[in-house]
This record gives C-alpha cells, structure tokens and sequence, in this order.
C-alpha cells in the first residue's frame, strides 16, 4: 500500500466571513494523477489554494509527505516541494519569458535531474523561440506553457494545476496534454482542478466530485463515468 | 531679459526634483510591493539627515574640518538607516499588511510623530545644516552654488543605478514581479517576508543618500518632513505607482514648477503642483507612465 503523500482531512476555509469549503477530506499517493471535478464556483480553485498557504485553511489538516502545511506560509509549502500552477497564470509582464523561468529556479531537492530553462523549453519547444519576449506578449496557449515550466522550475514532487487547458487553443489543448502526460510519466504526483470532463479523463487516475464546497464523491474514473447520477446533478453532463 | 533668476530657479528646482526621486522611488517601490503607503517616509529621511550630520561632526572632530568628510558621513547614515529601516519593517510595518489603509496610515503618521519626537530628544529644536565653504561660482549673471550640481548628478546617478539594479539583478527582478503579484511570487518559494524586508530598508537607505546629500544645501527643520511627504505624494501620482521612469520624470516636473512658482506666486507652489496632481487624475488615473491594471 502506497503512503499518502498529500492528505486533507476535515479541512474548512473562509474567505472573510464566508465560509466556502466544508469538511473536505482527500488523499493522493505518491505518483497519482488524480482530479478534483466541479463546476465554477465549486471550490476546486479554492482547494488548491488551502493546500499552497494561498487561502486560510482551518480544522482538520494538511499533510504532505508526512509535514504539517496548515499555517504555513506558501513560499515554505512550495519549498517543501508542492508547486502550484494557477489558471489566471500570473506570468510577470515585464520580465521575459526565460526571466520568468529563472526567477523560479531553486536547488533541486535531491532531485536527480533538477528542472533548467533548457530542459522546460524541451518539454515545450514553442516557448523556446520567444525567450526573450516580454511575459506579457504570449498568447494564452504560450503562456500556459511558461506557467508549468515555470512552477518546474522550482522542482516540486507535487504539482497542483488549476484548469491548465481552459482558455487555451483546441490544437494546443491536443500538445499540452500530451505534455503533461508526460510529466505524470517522469513520476510527479499531480492534482487537478478540472472542468473539462474530456481532458480528466484523460490525464487522471481518480476523480473526486467537489460541489458547494463539499467533496460529494470520489473513485476511479471508470466508476465516475459510469455514474450517471453524479455526473449530472454535480457537473451537468 | 534678464535669464539670471530663471537659471537660479531651474537649478534649485532640479536639485528640488533629485532630492523628491530619491524620496519618491524609495515611497513608490515600497507601495508597489508592500502594498502600503509609508507616510513616514519622509521623516526618515529628515532622521537620517540628522544622523549624518551627527556622524559628519564627529569626523570633523576626529581629522579636522573638510568637506570630504560628509562622503563618509553619507555612507554611514545610509548603513545605519537601511538597517533601521530592515528591523522597522520586521518588527512593525509588517504587520499591517492584512490590515485595512486607515490602519496602515495611523501606525505610520504614529512613526511620524515619534520619530519627531526622537529628533526633538536628541538633538533639540535647532535646525541642522552643514556648511562645506564651497563658494558660489558665477554662471550665466548670477551667482550659482555648485553644489547643486552635486546634487543633480547625484540623483542622475542614482537614478542610472537603481533602473539597472531593478533591469538586471536576481533581487530587482524578483522586485518587479512581486508588483504585479506578490502570491505568486511566494508561492514559487521565495522567501517573501525578507523581499518585504529589504524593499523597505533599500527604501528607507535612499531617502537616507537624499537626507545626506541634501544637507549642505538647506537646513534639516522639524517639519520639514511633512512638506516632502506631501510633494512626493504628488510625484508618485503624477508618474504612476510602480513606475521608476514615471517617478524620476514626475520629480522633475514638480520640482520646476515648484521653484518657478515661487517667483510668480510664491504662496501658490503648493497649489500648482495640486493642480498638476488633479489634471492628472482626471485624465489618467494611473499616472502618466503607470499601468493601467494593478493584479
């Protein structure tokens, strides 16, 4: 039986004074692919935001390969080695693209290859060519691309990514996929905040169904897809 | 016509707008990353202006009077007050940052107040100047301190300096995103809270070069602090926040018109440069070289 390496038990959190996620609990091993499904306003951004310190998260708690990560700051998270992608993308407009991918760079955590600019623009040939373009001339596809390597860049053994194909050209949504199947393949563990029933199905392992704030299922992909039940009253298919 | 005042006013009215860049970068580039607008900005500077003339009197003791020594003097007010402004910023600006504005204006007007009261303390009401016997050198029918353009190639210098120190190190790069966004920059595992740390105290290390620097040329007065503060205001909104090139150009032009309005209307230089500040807010509210959107 594989560790855990992410856990959240009990976990609520509250921006302000509302309250937005109840009670979700969830558990990724090592090597996972697993996704987080839910319509807009679900609370998927926001899960992934409790686990990276970037929304207060309270109650239960956070483990990650055995450390506590409630209460941490989330540059001490992201040290720990969680890197997080989000889906406003927040490239930097005015540093330029290889600017984007250097400010990032940590030591490898003991990682046997740490992650280089050359070795993010293999992954993504295209953004190669544009290394000296401003972050705030890329189209949304480029920009997707330099967010990912960007996050690498830093090395994380876990990588939270945020709707990473939504917005994003249907040609370039065929490569990026292909992409991060890829990094699946060189042993990340990732969780995905994900809409797009098409692509989870396609990059995940598991599936848990968020709604309300609530985790309102959660199994293999195979039984998601043969649940009509689920799929129609919490993600409208 | 006579251009002799006109020369004078230009000359004062540059070194005006060196002393407000080297306040007005420091101010802009802690608002830009900290999201928090130090009203005591200027009362460091007043501070540090103090400090160098105390550091400048204890050398003319030690090796005799020369006005070489106010470069040493500078040096070590800059040291002194970037470290103050290090520990200022761990043990108490930070804790505003989760806070609403009102919060944050109250402990910093509050800094104000103490640190007047500090400079009261230590070195009474006396205004403070230093007197390096430079004499006035005659330039176009007039006579023209050239010290002046001591200042005015400083503030060039610096402004030189800073623009490559934030264009082409690892800190002014990490600088420039953590405007645009201050959580992504954490969340890609920069440590943040030092970021904050020596944002304020290279802040506060400038408004120190410009206390130092502007020391011969007027005397440092309680008081003093909150006219700057208030023209600096001005500088930032007129050239945009976050904007280096924006607030070097903003100095120039509030100082100008603030000289050249003191010998038109000397009672109205305030005024004039309000006006500016609104012309400008009416037309581009984020100043004339700032960014439209703020993430």
């Amino acid at each position: 039986m594989p560790m855990p390496c992410l856990e959240l038990a009990n976990i609520h959190t509250y921006y302000g004074t509302s309250h937005i996620l109840f009670d979700v609990s969830l558990e990724i091993n090592e090597g996972e692919s697993v996704c987080l499904l839910g319509r807009n306003g679900a609370g998927k951004t926001t899960t992934l935001k409790t686990i990276m310190g970037l929304a207060k998260g309270k109650g239960g708690a956070i483990r990650f390969n055995g450390a506590s990560l409630l209460g941490r700051e989330p540059y001490e998270i992201a040290q720990l080695g969680v890197g997080f992608v989000p889906d406003e993308r927040l490239i930097f407009p005015d540093l330029t693209v290889r600017e984007n991918l250097e400010i990032a760079v940590k030591k490898g955590r003991g990682a046997a290859a740490p992650w280089t600019v050359e070795r993010v623009y293999e992954l993504f040939p295209v953004i190669e060519p544009l290394d000296r373009r401003l972050g705030g001339y890329l189209s949304g596809g480029e920009q997707q691309m330099l967010t990912i390597g960007r996050t690498l860049m830093g090395n994380p053994s876990l990588l939270l990514l945020d709707e990473p194909v939504e917005g994003v050209a249907p040609v370039v949504v065929q490569e990026l996929t292909r992409q991060i199947k890829n990094l699946k393949g060189m042993g990340l563990t990732i969780l995905f905040a994900e809409q797009n029933m098409h692509f989870a199905a396609d990059v995940s392992d598991r599936a848990y169904v968020i709604e309300k704030g609530r985790i309102r299922f959660q199994g293999s992909m195979q039984e998601l897809a043969a649940n009509e039940e689920v799929k129609s009253k919490y993600l409208m298919i | 016509m006579d251009i002799a005042p006109y020369a004078l006013q230009l000359f004062s009215g540059l070194s005006r707008a060196m002393v407000l860049f080297l306040l007005s970068a420091g101010l802009s580039l802690i608002f830009g990353v900290m999201n928090i607008l130090n009203f005591a900005h200027a009362t460091l500077w007043l501070l540090s202006g103090y400090v160098t003339f105390s550091i400048f009197t204890f050398l003319s003791q030690q090796f005799g009077v020369s006005p070489w020594l106010l470069l040493p003097a500078i040096a070590g007010a800059v040291a002194l007050m970037s470290l103050f402004g290090f520990a200022l910023e761990r043990l108490l600006i930070r804790h505003t940052y989760e806070r609403e504005l009102p919060e944050q204006l109250l402990l910093t007007f509050a800094l104000v107040l103490i640190l007047g009261d500090v400079i009261k303390l230590i070195w009474g009401l006396e205004n403070r100047r230093i007197n390096l016997g430079v004499r006035p050198i005659e330039m176009l029918d007039t006579l023209v301190n050239p010290y002046q353009f001591v200042i005015i190639g400083t503030g060039f210098a610096v402004a030189v300096g800073l623009w490559l120190f934030l264009q082409r190190t690892r800190f002014g790069k990490i600088v420039r995103a953590a405007v645009y966004s201050r959580s992504m920059v954490s969340a890609l595992g920069i440590r943040i809270p030092m970021i904050y740390a020596s944002v304020f105290a290279l802040g506060v290390g400038l408004a120190a070069l410009a206390g130092g620097v502007f020391l011969p040329l007027l005397p440092m007065a309680l008081g003093v602090d909150l006219d700057i503060i208030v023209q600096c205001f001005a500088v930032v909104v007129i050239g945009g926040f976050g904007s280096m090139l924006g607030t070097f150009v903003a100095s120039i032009i509030v100082g100008i018109v603030y000289s050249f309005s003191i010998l038109f209307w000397p009672d109205g230089a305030l005024a004039m440069i309000f006006l500016i500040v609104i012309a400008v807010l009416i037309v581009r509210p984020w100043g004339l070289f700032g960014t439209e959107l703020r993430s």
